[in-house]
């Protein structure tokens, strides 16, 4: 068997996808600002 | 539900969805590098203003943390042969049930004023998590991601990184909302994390699958002449550990670490007391913000490099040019020049990060995939070593100075010199790796051992 994604509907695979990575990569965004934030102190 | 056999994947389950399975248990656990933000109200929980003589000090709520790394390295070398056989679905859902339960069985502890409950809390059954969720995903990423296992692991292992992003807010902002004329906000803090942590790490356990036996991704096949530190044969890990290459891996990551461990620890001081008047303390608490951006993107970017480059080239660099650098960290200093240190404190600590993250795809070159995670449990061990040996080393050698006359920020340019030996050290141990003895190699052929779509752990007899 070789296969990427297999034979599952295309469309809701892809927003499994986007939910999925927006479910990890919405609090890491805001965790990754919040420290940017703070470092900009250093440059000021 | 939780069986290893269950959660074989279908046709149509894309690969790319076991990445952020896996980011949903690191960015958890990582919470644990931000226990630092509770450790002052935990000091004031009777006083609330300032400490009571009933209070807790600040020496006694330090070996909390302490005991979850501790166990964190304890339960990833003693479960990770269960792991192998149990599945990450099931290793998962039992970190979630840890690491959440710790903050619960802690949270009794704060309300209680009971200090062996939060060490049995967050220290014990937390750090149980801890173990659990940092080597849970790592072989089946490795399984899914045959022809990217450094970039896949490395992805999930960044998560740890980015997780003490997420904790430290987290927990300044829920203490800020239940604190009140009679609490710090702590206990209320930890319920409200402990119920988050384990509702958001289920979305890790039930969407992370196993191939099914004989995937390989489209389009790739392994390759006809495998590369010469690549081994297409499996290692049990019992067997593993009696080979020089796991001790000279072990050295490695060792060495790696305490030398980042040590510069992390005084980041803040040290840029303080070598740029006197010119860093302020909120400056340093954004230089030390913007070496955890570093050692997080390090994770990811070095541990997808040595997919191309290779392993060994990778801590051949890591240890080549990290030495350098450190060396030449005494002379930005002496020079007054802000932005050179920066930048390479910046550099070192991207190669910090990426220590951590391109070890399990070095293992499973040189191991194989069959007990990739078990093996990597093992190796853990030197991190909790290192976790020890870093500031110890760095703080008594800079106190003994100090003690001799040596001015504090000529004892930080010795400290720097020390991590810079340090690093020689791992990379001659790195040098030293040669493939595993054949002889060490797995006697029956497993299902899959090739590499890609291992589903199941092979059910023959193990050392």
């Amino acid at each position: 068997m070789t296969d990427e994604r297999g034979s599952g509907g295309r469309g809701s695979g892809v927003v499994r996808l986007v939910i999925a990575w927006a479910y990890v990569g919405i609090p890491l965004a805001w965790g990754v600002s919040e420290v940017i934030r703070k470092s900009l102190a250093l440059f000021r | 539900m939780l069986d290893r056999s269950r959660i074989i994947a279908t046709p149509g389950y894309s690969r790319w969805l076991v990445p952020p399975a896996a980011l949903a248990i690191h960015l958890c656990i990582g919470q644990a590098y931000a226990f630092s933000v509770f450790n002052k109200p935990l000091t004031t929980l009777i006083g609330l203003t300032s400490p009571a003589p009933a209070d807790w000090e600040l020496a006694t709520v330090g070996w909390t943390f302490s005991l979850a790394i501790v166990f964190l390295g304890l339960s990833a070398f003693t479960f990770g042969h269960w792991l192998e056989d149990a599945g990450p679905r099931k290793a998962m859902f039992a970190s979630a049930s840890c690491f959440g339960g710790g903050f619960l069985v802690g949270a009794l502890g704060v309300w209680t004023h009971q200090f062996w409950l939060v060490l049995l809390g967050y220290g014990v059954i937390g750090g149980i998590g801890l173990g659990l969720g940092y080597i849970s995903p790592v072989s089946t990423l490795i399984k899914w991601f045959p022809d990217r296992p450094g970039m896949a692991t490395g992805m999930a292992i960044m998560g740890f990184g980015g997780g003490a992003m997420i904790g430290s807010p987290l927990g300044v902002a829920l203490m800020n909302r239940f604190k009140s004329p009679t609490s710090m906000g702590v206990w209320e803090a930890w319920v409200v994390m402990g119920l988050a942590y384990f509702t958001f790490m289920m979305f890790g356990a039930f969407t992370v699958r196993l191939p099914a036996p004989g995937w390989r991704p489209a389009g790739w096949t392994p390759p006809a002449v495998p590369k010469k530190l690549v081994t297409s044969a499996n290692v049990d890990v019992n067997e593993a550990i009696k080979t020089p290459q796991f001790w000279l891996l072990w050295g490695v990551l060792c060495l790696n670490v305490t030398a980042g461990i040590g510069v992390l620890g005084q980041a803040s001081p040290m840029i303080q007391e070598m740029f006197p008047g010119v860093i302020t303390p909120a400056a340093a608490a954004g230089f030390v913000g913007l070496l955890s951006l570093a050692n997080m993107a390090g994770r990811f970017i070095w541990s997808s490099a040595s997919d191309k480059i290779g392993r060994k080239a990778t801590y051949m660099i890591f240890f080549g040019l990290g030495a350098a650098l450190y060396a030449s960290v005494p002379t930005s200093g002496h020079l007054g020049n802000v932005v050179l240190f920066v930048s390479l404190f910046v550099v070192i600590l991207t190669m910090y990060g990426g220590g951590f993250a391109t070890i399990p795809a070095y293992l499973r070159d040189m191991f194989g995939t069959m007990h990739v995670g078990a093996i990597h449990g093992r190796l853990l061990t030197a991190w909790s070593v290192a976790g020890v040996l870093g500031p110890v080393l760095v703080n008594y050698i800079r106190k003994y100075l100090i003690d001799h006359g040596v001015a504090a920020k000529d004892a930080y340019s010795a400290t720097m010199y020390l991590m810079a030996v340090l690093l020689v050290g791992g990379f001659l141990c790195n040098i030293s790796v040669r493939a595993v003895d054949p002889k060490h190699h797995f006697a029956e052929p497993a299902p899959g051992a090739a590499g890609p779509g291992a589903g199941a752990t092979p059910a023959v007899a193990r050392s």
